[in-house]
């Protein structure tokens, strides 16, 4: 293993709090300091998904929840991209959809629960579509503000070279929008991982990590529930790092000012 | 001046003004095919205005009158305004639909000099470096109008002589009809077949420089014009 070096000491230096607690909750829990029925020690949360019949149902969750953000993610993402675009290139559109789409946005996202399993049931649909829509508003919001901000001077480059429709918006206008369209990306990730897991969590029926939780919850299996929100944590970092991943490998570009 | 001579640009009763403030008031300007046109003025007097009205950059403008010129323009800023997500290759060559147009971006790269940095990126380039670049791409359009708005306003003396030869070597063989803005009187006083101050909004001065290049500073021609053009740009010769 490589040396610790000064650097690498110093980012350890966020873990401190963390594992502190972690010590604590260690100690607090085998030493018998606190007692009952919903205290459970930090080993029998990592053991759960691997050694109890009703915690490994814990990987199916995962994987379901998993597709349903990356369809729903995609789907609104790309409704989002394509609205945000339109809106920040014309003004027409802009017009025309702008204002809807921001006193929509007012709504709190989970306020769209009931509405939606009014009109889309219970089931796959519901979920789906709130999904879809926690990924798109982020991406909308973020792709009509990169988009208007394409410098003015590149735009006249544009004119002046007689580019075609279609080269200025895959060379200018997409590139330019893209810092701006990278903050939305990350922000959406996370928002459709939320709304994933919280139309499983508020609909309950069905496979998903948000199932997981709720049934785990209704067990009163303390062990099943904190597994399943680290779970949820870190799938939310897996989705965000997989965001940055492909910001940097779409901007090359951007490299040298990392 | 030759009666069957063919006019690249015809300018007629050009005005432009904004928010009812005229800038360019009623210009006619006729230039020959070929000719390098230097255009001076002071600060404010509608240099880019002129310019950006015949590349077709001006909606913004109150526009009256009417001009004339070729099809093929190209536009030098003074600002390189490459595209920071493209490789230096890939900007000189944007939007040209030629089969071949990868060999000539190479080719064109090579003759400003940056044959090694095709691949790189433009925020790796200096200055002089981006405007080398933007030089190619205006170029390799083989423009029959170039229109240069102080493309070496920003380079450090020694790079702006040098991209100063790099350009006339460049257009020896072209020779599209070049007007380049300058507020460096040598700077047009070197390079241009005809120089113009534009002042008030009209033109108010035109010479024609017929001395053969290369030229040098101190001949007699040049000089006894250089302090013409600096008077009627507000500087007295001899008081620096
Ligand atoms: N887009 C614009 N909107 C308003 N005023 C402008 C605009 N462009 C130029 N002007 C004004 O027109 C005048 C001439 O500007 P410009 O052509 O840039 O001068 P120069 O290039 O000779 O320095 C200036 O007073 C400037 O403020
Ligand atoms: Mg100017």
């Amino acid at each position: 293993m490589a040396r610790l070096n000064a650097r690498g000491l110093l980012s350890l230096r966020g873990a401190v709090l963390p594992l502190g607690a972690l010590s604590l909750w260690w100690m607090v829990t085998s030493l018998g300091l606190v007692r009952g029925p919903l205290v459970v020690t930090p080993v029998q949360v990592v053991a759960v998904p691997f050694l109890d019949a009703s915690g490994r149902e814990l990987w199916a969750a995962l994987g379901t929840s998993m597709a349903r953000v990356l369809a729903g993610g995609l789907i609104g993402g790309l409704i989002g991209l394509t609205a945000g675009y339109l809106t920040g290139l014309y003004r027409l559109a802009a017009l025309g959809l702008s204002p809807t789409v921001h006193s929509i946005r007012q709504v709190a996202l989970f306020a769209w629960i009931p509405l939606l399993t009014a009109w889309f049931g219970n089931g796959e649909a519901t979920k789906l579509v709130f999904t879809a829509l926690s990924a798109f508003f982020p991406l909308f919001l973020a792709t009509e503000q990169g988009i208007r901000q394409v410098p003015r001077p590149l735009v006249d480059v544009a004119s002046v070279l007689n580019l075609t429709y279609l080269t200025r918006i895959t060379k200018l206008y997409l590139p330019a929008a893209l810092p701006s369209i990278y903050i939305g990306l990350q922000i959406a990730v996370l928002s459709a991982w939320i709304g994933t897991i919280g139309a499983e969590y508020a609909i309950g029926n069905g496979r998903g990590l948000g199932s997981f939780i709720a049934s785990g919850r209704d067990q009163f299996r303390m062990d099943i529930v904190l597994a399943g929100v680290i779970t949820l944590a870190a799938g939310g970092v897996l989705l965000n790092s997989l965001a940055t991943r492909l910001s940097h490998a779409l901007s090359p570009w951007t490299k040298d000012l990392r | 001046m030759n009666a069957h001579l063919t006019h690249a640009v015809v300018i007629r009763d050009l005005s432009r003004s904004f928010k009812g403030k005229t800038v360019l008031d009623h210009i006619s300007l006729d230039i020959p095919a070929g000719q390098f046109v230097a255009l001076l003025g002071e600060s404010g007097s509608g240099k880019t205005t002129l310019l950006r009205a015949l590349a077709g950059l001006d909606d913004d403008a109150e526009s009256k009158g009417h001009y004339s010129r070729p099809d093929n323009v190209s536009v030098l800023f003074q600002d390189s305004r490459l595209l920071p997500w493209k490789t230096v290759i890939d900007n000189v060559k944007l939007g040209l639909r030629r089969p071949d147009a990868r060999a000539a971006a190479e080719a064109m790269l090579a003759d400003v000099g940056l044959g090694d940095k095709a691949t790189a990126w433009p925020s790796t380039l200096s200055g002089g470096q981006k405007q080398r670049a933007s030089l190619a791409r205006s170029l390799l359009r083989a423009p029959a109008l170039l229109l240069a708005d102080e493309p070496f306003g920003a380079l450090d003396a020694l790079t702006r002589l040098r991209m100063q030869a790099l350009l006339m070597r460049l257009v020896e063989h072209q020779r599209p009809t070049i007007i380049l803005v300058t507020h460096d009187v040598d700077e047009a006083l070197l390079l241009a077949d005809r120089i113009l101050v534009l002042k008030d909004g009209h033109i108010a001065e035109d010479h024609a420089v017929s001395l053969a290049h290369p030229r040098h500073q101190h001949q007699t021609e040049l000089s006894l014009l250089r302090a013409r053009l600096l008077a009627s740009l507000g500087v007295e010769a001899g008081n620096l």
